[in-house]
């Protein structure tokens, strides 16, 4: 079974707390400001985004190691979508991107360099 | 009919509610349900197939001027992104999974009447009723809330197949190419502006799309004929199918939706449309190729290494490959 090690799981978590706390910032000073936009879009752009990352974090281990990986990815371009609303759109029509990666890395690296990576991120 | 005139205020915390509402809801009624995946699947499935055509019928009804959204956050061609998914939640996988036993039209029902029936012309500017509205609320609850809420229904229960996997194509379809082609516009520029292509374009174009939906539907078929199962792999076949278009080629859907994508892109004249194909591609790459090691491998290890080393994934073969010839028998005495 396969799981991202504590460390992992720690730092993304703060990645997604520190996004999720600036855009809530950037959503208080534009609502001060008058503009409303921010506060529309916050449960789509961030809550939502910010909750499938905690379920992906929180789900049990999986049985092979691209598993681990493809949620491993799934959850930074999650954390990407929170912190760069600019671009938010297109990370989410390129999600399917993330999981070629895995696939790549997986089985076209070579292995002296994929196994390092894997040990660092996977327990 | 209720006549209220909701400040701006509220009508900012109605829009966190119809979206974070079905969002709490369904995570919470998930967990309880988290033990038993086929009704989780079956919510899950509700939803896709809810997107789709929420998007699809919501079109339909903002073109014929039954009803049109205000403001500009998060709008996708005139629909708010937000109460779109909040929508696909509710009538969904949250009305299934609260209400398991009560027929789907009886659930539906009240809702259509009382809540729409009593508030829908009062919610301005957050939406603003046209006339004939009502009508355009039945036929969303017809064609997208009433099947999402059968297709979870089924799904749970393991019943019938061919409507869940006709459901689940007709979902497919309208996500994969009037959704996703939507966003893609919304992202990059362009619009369904059929009306401004040549009329040749067009008149060409309909039977080549309508070729390529034929291979994706005909796989669809020989998955529910053949594997007693559905084309998505978390609602499997239990059988491996090689047979009908399987014996041609590998991914007979993805190259479906390839072909759909590239003639789709060519008749709107729009190239980030016909790119979606190379997405499919990724797809297969990535996800696919995935799947095929840690689940097909796993549960045909014979079959599928033999059916994979003779059928290609992408171009299909010239002649079907049939491992065993089938064997026709005629025996006088038992006629």
């Amino acid at each position: 079974m396969f799981r991202l090690r504590k460390s992992i799981k720690l730092a993304l978590a703060l990645a997604i707390a520190s996004g999720v706390a600036v855009r809530l910032a950037t959503m208080v000073t534009a609502l001060a400001e008058g503009d409303p936009d921010h506060l529309l879009a916050f449960p789509l752009a961030v809550i939502f985004p910010a909750i499938l990352a905690g379920l992906l974090l929180a789900m049990p281990a999986t049985r092979s190691r691209e598993g681990a990986l493809m949620r491993l990815g799934t959850i930074i371009q999650l954390a990407l979508i929170i912190l760069l609303p600019p671009v938010a759109l297109y990370l989410a029509l390129g999600l399917p991107v993330v999981f070629l990666v895995v696939e790549l890395f997986e089985t076209r690296l070579p292995r002296a360099l994929r196994e390092p990576v894997v040990r660092a991120v996977l327990a | 009919m209720i006549d209220i005139d909701l400040p701006h205020e509220w009508l900012w915390a109605l829009r966190w509610a119809l979206f974070l509402g079905p969002l709490a809801a369904v995570l919470v009624l998930g967990a309880r349900h988290r033990h038993e995946p086929r009704v989780i699947v079956g919510g899950l499935f509700a939803f896709l197939y809810g997107f789709a055509m929420i998007f699809a019928t919501h079109q339909l009804a903002i073109a014929a001027g039954w009803w049109r959204y205000g403001g500009d956050v998060l709008m996708v061609m005139g629909l708010p992104a937000d109460i779109w998914i909040g929508g696909a939640i509710l009538f969904g996988p949250v009305l299934a999974f609260l209400f398991p036993t009560i027929r789907p039209l009886y659930l539906v029902l009240p809702i259509i009447l009382g809540l729409h029936g009593m508030v829908f012309s009062s919610l301005d500017p957050l939406v603003m009723a046209g006339p004939f509205w009502f009508a355009g609320v039945v036929l969303v609850f017809l064609v997208a809330h009433l099947p999402a809420i059968h297709l979870a229904r089924w799904t749970a229960r393991g019943e019938h197949l061919a409507w869940r996997a006709a459901l689940l194509a007709l979902g497919y379809g309208f996500l994969a190419f009037y959704v996703l082609p939507s966003v893609i516009m919304l992202a990059m520029g362009g619009s369904w502006n059929i009306g401004a292509q040549p009329a040749w374009l067009i008149l060409t174009g309909l039977p080549v799309l309508g070729t390529c939906f034929v291979i994706g539907l005909s796989a669809v078929q020989m998955f529910v004929v053949h594997g007693e199962g559905t084309p998505i792999p978390l609602d499997p076949t239990k059988r491996l199918v090689r047979s009908g278009v399987f014996a041609y080629l590998v991914n007979p859907m993805q190259l479906s939706s390839a072909l759909s994508w590239i003639v789709i892109g060519v008749m709107i004249g729009n190239i980030w449309v016909a790119s979606a194909a190379v997405m499919a591609w990724v797809f297969v790459a990535g996800m696919v190729r995935w799947h095929h090691r840690h689940d097909l491998l796993q549960r045909f290890p014979e079959g599928w290494p033999t059916y994979r080393a003779n059928v290609p994934e992408w171009f299909p073969r010239w002649k079907p490959w049939v491992p065993q010839a089938a064997r026709l028998v005629f025996d006088p005495e038992h006629t």
